[in-house]
């Protein structure tokens, strides 16, 4: 930017100033509306890339078997057996006041099910639905020996201890949604691997917008339905513990905290950063400007999400956090710089003092809010929905902050008057000087020894590794996390894997059902997925065989019998036990495993493989058979957030390269400048390798946020450098320190401060957000005020001689 | 009685009158083996599995043991070649399709309609005596069969619970054995008998009326017919459908029950043949593998490994 062009602005803003801050009430005032319509979207599919195969192959075969949406509530007893007159009685109760939930269709517990004592009552001359504890009430005993151990209840309805017993309560499919989903799925599934034509995308966008509305009364309706469940449950709470568990528990405990996290600590951070401004500077206005600054920006990005309905998710929630930073950033280094020019020039007017911010400062901070904003851009290239729905947020979200603190600030700062600034604290000085002089003595060394050890810190990244695990979310001590921990141990486990097997074995005779050869193919795969430690409860329709095999004093039943019995159950028995796990339309089989998510040292990428490799040693080539469900799908979506941050960033490298190419105009800065950045990237991951802490959803982007700040602070510095190259390397050195590193100096120790905060939080990605972006930015200010300076002397920094020709041909 | 041979197996009493398809106990069986057959080959471990065979599997997770789900048996032959002989063995085809459809008509037309009647008329615990009265006529036959069977134990329970029946129980209208003294029943058919002494079921038969059975139970119908004119003539109609089974004596939906069957198949008599089948191989099977266990586990671990081959 050219230096009266810049005045031009700084000249406009001064003059404009009113204006300017009316505008940009306006602005908050109209995006403010759109506050109330933002949303955060926490349930588990917001994360999952919906136009690939194999969502789209997890939908159809959810279709095809149907399964119902359902909340286990487990019931511990803590003074009487759970085969008792006293547990039979408030499962009744529990399940009667359940089933006055509006939406409840049915409540299963090991009361109404149907107990088969001989084979005698498969044949049909018996009423199956009539042999329950309800309709015979049968003694403890009895139930006993009917539950204990039952091929199909175990991990479903009772523990394999006997010490627990659970409810399942399962919801209405809501019709029309359902039907709006299919269709979609339809569509999508036209074009599964090839790019949807117009009309087609056009139709998506309008069942789309029929189906959204009902899926947030839902949202909002299961919320309510969890809350009356505890309320329910109250009532036995003396004398059992009650552990609530399922996929909509899960996904509501993750939005309630947070929610709460975003309150709590988002208040907590503000408090302490403002304390550290007035600690700082002694000055209200330096605590008023900047906190309303980061309101403004974060005010007016909210509303205007909420207006185009770009809805954040578990990922681009972080937006906010970051947005704050950036703004932050911006806001200090200008402060910094006038109270630099107020302390050199007491006397000067606010008008001269803030064109002087302007002149110093609106270049860099336009070029870092570019760079950043190229940084960001690069991840719409992901091809990942959250990963890109972040990126737009993020280019917004610069955008807004440069607006707001470049524009709007300089204009609130003309309105008041010139007060003189204090000193800043003797201890940031004296570390500056230190650093600046050590990056001038000795360039080489400080470069080679920072160099290695942010290498030596990247080198963890080998032993980086995907882990999803969504109980582990929860601190080991919170009541969620029990609750979970409890239903994942006790009652088979919480995240769905479903296996789906085209039958390979069709009878031979029409009026068979199964061939036997079918059935014991998938008795061969669900021993094979059983012997895993991490599969919970594995049902599918081996369980009914291995019932009447148990009925039958332990003689497999014949392929006739098994249709036989078919037939002749009633279709509603049939339905219950069979009907989710065999559709005799597509001739396919399926099989529902939960996943343990509490299993010690599970490697879930390891699992998968291990699997996939054994359903190839039971002789079921890949063609037969399709992993589905939350888990694979997870594991998908995480190993290719993984590959697509590495690709990510590569292509913000070059990016970045080509943007500072363009800002500094020469190849040996450019590369310069890019040096922190990759290495600090490299870091904060390779960090997290040594520490072995999982990359997983929430931690993902952290490479994004470290180039993110690491980028600003690059910068501002090499900008204040060069500004002074022409004195000498020395004189460069001490000015850049000066003008951007006591600037960034303030703003990483205000934010990894404050950021450090989110440790007492109970959410573990809250906890590893908060102490991960803390020590980005600790990162990127070793980084900037160590390697950089170094690099800049030794490579473009003017030596002495050289100066001295320059002064020569001056003269 | 189609339908028997669904409900025989689940039932699985063990000692089953005229099913001919009861387990052989072991002892006789490792005496006097019946030839039950499986190819020379190995099979893959789907087909071990349906032919009864445990398998063993080598996965990430170490070695698996699988049992059996369901069964086919389908490699497996009564007395002959598994290679050359059908999987069904049914040499009197002809025959037992006339007399297969004339026992359609009789049930539809007959036994069912009467059946319904006498439910009708007598109420469920008459009903209920009345099968008493005639279970315990046939106890000093239960005990004669066991005794040639050389059940002793048996035997005894048979003696015991006719003169408990017939005296306490009022002539066998009720049963206390059973309720009070836990004296349980034993029945034993001459075609039991027959099967312990090693008789090979032979082909597939279906009697009049009786229905599917087999060339051994045949015979044993035919002599308890001479022996017990009393059970044919008197035990009507709905104990010939199902004397066999325990608490069971609603003959309509029994009827149900066949008249379902018979609708969803194309070909009634292969279904319900097949089944019968089935099932007879079935229990000899795992009557033989009991005896025979160490022989089928190495077959087994062949078989796993072809299975890696494919």
């Amino acid at each position: 930017m050219k230096t009266n062009a810049v005045s031009r602005i700084a000249e406009t803003i001064i003059r404009f100033r009113i204006a300017i801050l009316v505008t940009m009430m306006l602005m908050l005032a109209a995006a403010i509306t759109g506050v109330p319509r933002f949303k955060i979207a926490a349930s588990a599919d917001t994360l999952l890339a919906k136009d690939n195969a194999l969502y789209i192959q997890s939908q159809l075969a959810q279709q095809t078997f149907n399964p119902d949406e359902f909340i286990l509530v487990a019931y511990e007893p803590t003074g009487h057996d759970v085969f008792s007159e006293q547990t039979f009685s408030d499962l009744q109760r529990l399940s009667d006041d359940f089933k006055s939930i509006a939406r409840v269709e049915s409540v299963t517990s090991i009361i109404n099910v149907p107990l088969i004592k001989d084979a005698a009552a498969l044949s049909g001359e018996t009423q199956v639905s009539q042999l329950t504890w309800q309709a015979q009430q049968y003694d403890a005993e009895t139930m006993r020996s009917l539950i204990a151990d039952h091929p199909i209840f175990t991990d479903l309805l009772i523990n394999k201890a006997n010490t627990a017993t659970a409810i399942q309560i399962v919801f209405e499919t809501n019709e029309e949604l359902a039907r709006l989903e299919r269709d979609i799925i339809d569509i999508k599934a036209q074009y599964i691997g090839q790019d949807i034509p117009e009309e087609a995308q056009a139709q998506l966008d309008a069942l789309e917008q029929q189906a959204d509305p009902i899926r947030q009364s839902l949202t909002n309706t299961r919320k309510e339905e969890i809350a009356a469940i505890n309320q329910i449950t109250q009532a036995v709470s003396e004398r059992a513990n009650i552990y609530l568990g399922g996929p909509y528990v899960v996904g509501q405990h993750l939005i309630d905290i947070i929610t709460r996290d975003l309150v709590v600590f988002g208040a907590a951070i503000v408090l302490v950063i403002a304390l550290l401004l007035l600690l700082l500077y002694r000055r209200l206005r330096w605590v008023l400007f900047p906190i309303t600054a980061c309101a403004v920006s974060v005010g007016i990005t909210v509303g205007l999400l909420g207006w185009l309905d770009l809805r954040a998710t578990v990922i681009s929630a972080n937006f906010v956090a970051l947005q704050i930073i950036l703004t932050l950033a911006v806001m200090i280094h200008m402060i910094s710089s006038y109270r630099h020019i107020a302390r050199e020039q007491p006397e000067s007017h606010q008008h001269e003092r803030v064109r002087r911010v302007l002149q110093a400062k609106l270049t860099p901070c336009f070029f870092a809010a570019l760079t950043t904003s190229v940084g960001f851009a690069a991840l719409l290239f992901s091809g990942l929905a959250p990963v890109m729905s972040f990126g737009t947020m993020m280019l917004l979200a610069t955008s807004i902050s440069l607006l707001v603190s470049v524009i709007g600030f300089p204009a609130g700062l003309a309105c008041l008057t010139a007060k003189t600034e204090g000193k800043e604290w003797g201890l940031f000085s004296v570390v500056l000087n230190r650093a600046a002089t050590l990056s001038f003595q000795r360039p080489g060394w400080v470069s080679v020894i920072a160099a290695s050890v942010l290498l030596v810190l990247s080198a963890g990244i080998t032993r980086l590794n995907v882990e999803n695990s969504f109980i582990n979310y929860f601190a080991d001590d919170t009541r969620v996390h029990q609750e979970l921990a409890y239903i994942d141990k006790e009652f088979g486990g919480t995240t769905a894997l479903d296996i789906i097997i085209n039958i390979q074995h069709p009878p031979s005779d029409p009026a068979l059902l199964l061939s036997a050869n079918s059935v014991n193919q998938l008795q061969i795969v669900q021993t094979a997925v059983n012997a895993f430690e991490a599969t919970g409860s594995v049902t599918s329709v081996a369980n009914f065989t291995a019932l009447a095999k148990q009925l039958n004093n332990g003689k497999p039943l014949t392929e006739y019998e098994l249709s036989s019995i078919y037939y002749l159950l009633d279709q509603k028995v049939v339905n219950q036990l069979v009907g989710a796990y065999f559709s005799p339309e597509k001739q396919q089989l399926r099989m529902a495993t939960r996943i343990q998510d509490t299993t010690e040292g599970l490697d879930r990428e390891q699992f998968m493989s291990q699997l996939r490799q054994d359903m190839q040693a039971v002789s079921l080539d890949g063609d037969d058979y399709q992993f589905t469900g939350l888990f694979v799908l997870y594991q998908d979506i995480l190993a290719r957030l993984f590959d697509s941050q590495i690709t990510t960033l590569g292509i913000v490298y070059v990016a970045l390269g080509v943007v500072f190419l363009m800002i500094f105009r020469s190849i040996p800065l450019a590369l310069i400048a890019l040096v922190p950045n990759i290495l600090t990237t490299l870091a904060i991951l390779g960090i997290i390798g040594w520490a072995g802490i999982p990359l997983d959803i929430m931690t993902i982007t952290i490479a994004a946020i470290a180039m993110g700040i690491a980028v600003d602070d690059t910068l501002h510095f090499v900008h204040s450098y060069r500004e002074a190259n022409q004195e000498g390397a020395e004189k460069a050195t001490r000015h850049a320190f000066r003008e951007s590193g006591l600037a960034i100096l303030i703003t990483t120790s205000l934010i990894a401060i404050g950021f450090s905060l989110f440790a007492w939080s109970d959410f573990l990605p809250s906890v590893y957000f908060g102490l991960l972006t803390a020590l980005a930015m600790l990162l990127a200010l070793v980084a900037d005020m160590t390697l950089l300076p170094a690099l800049l002397n030794v490579f473009v920094g003017k030596q002495e001689n050289e100066q001295m020709e320059d002064v020569q041909h001056a003269k | 009685m189609h339908y028997k041979s669904l409900i025989i197996p689940l039932v699985s009493l063990a000692t089953l009158v005229a099913s001919g398809c009861a387990q052989i106990p072991d002892e006789s069986a490792s005496a006097q083996p019946v030839s039950i057959k499986q190819p020379d080959t190995p099979l893959s471990a789907t087909d071990a599995l349906s032919n009864g065979q445990s398998v063993t599997l080598t996965t990430s997770q170490g070695e698996i043991r699988v049992e059996p789900a369901v069964v086919s048996m389908e490699q497996t032959v009564l007395n002959g070649d598994p290679e050359t002989l059908p999987a069904y063995y049914d040499p009197w085809e002809g025959f037992n399709r006339a007399m297969f459809s004339f026992n359609n008509g009789a049930y539809k037309y007959v036994l069912t309609p009467v059946s319904n009647g006498y439910r009708a008329v007598v109420p469920e615990p008459a009903r209920q005596s009345v099968g008493n009265f005639f279970d315990n006529l046939r106890e000093p036959l239960n005990l004669l069969n066991h005794l040639f069977a050389g059940e002793v134990k048996e035997a005894g329970s048979n003696l015991g619970r006719f003169v408990i029946n017939s005296t306490i129980g009022l002539l066998g209208l009720f049963d206390p054995a059973t309720s009070v003294f836990e004296v349980e029943r034993q029945p034993q058919s001459i075609g039991d008998t027959l099967a312990v002494w090693g008789i090979e079921p032979g082909p597939y038969l279906v009697l009049p009326l009786l229905g599917q059975s087999d060339a051994r139970s045949g015979v044993s119908v035919l002599a308890e017919g001479f022996v017990h004119p009393v059970n044919h003539v008197t035990h009507a109609p709905h104990n010939y459908q199902l004397r066999v089974v325990d608490g069971v004596d609603d003959f309509s939906s029994q009827s149900d029950t066949y008249h379902t069957l018979y609708s969803e198949s194309e070909d009634p008599y292969v279904f319900f043949r097949n089944q019968y089948l089935q099932a007879q191989k079935r229990d000899m099977w795992f009557g033989k593998q009991a005896d025979s266990r160490q022989q089928v586990t190495p077959a087994a671990t062949e078989n796993e490994k072809n299975t890696d081959e494919n």
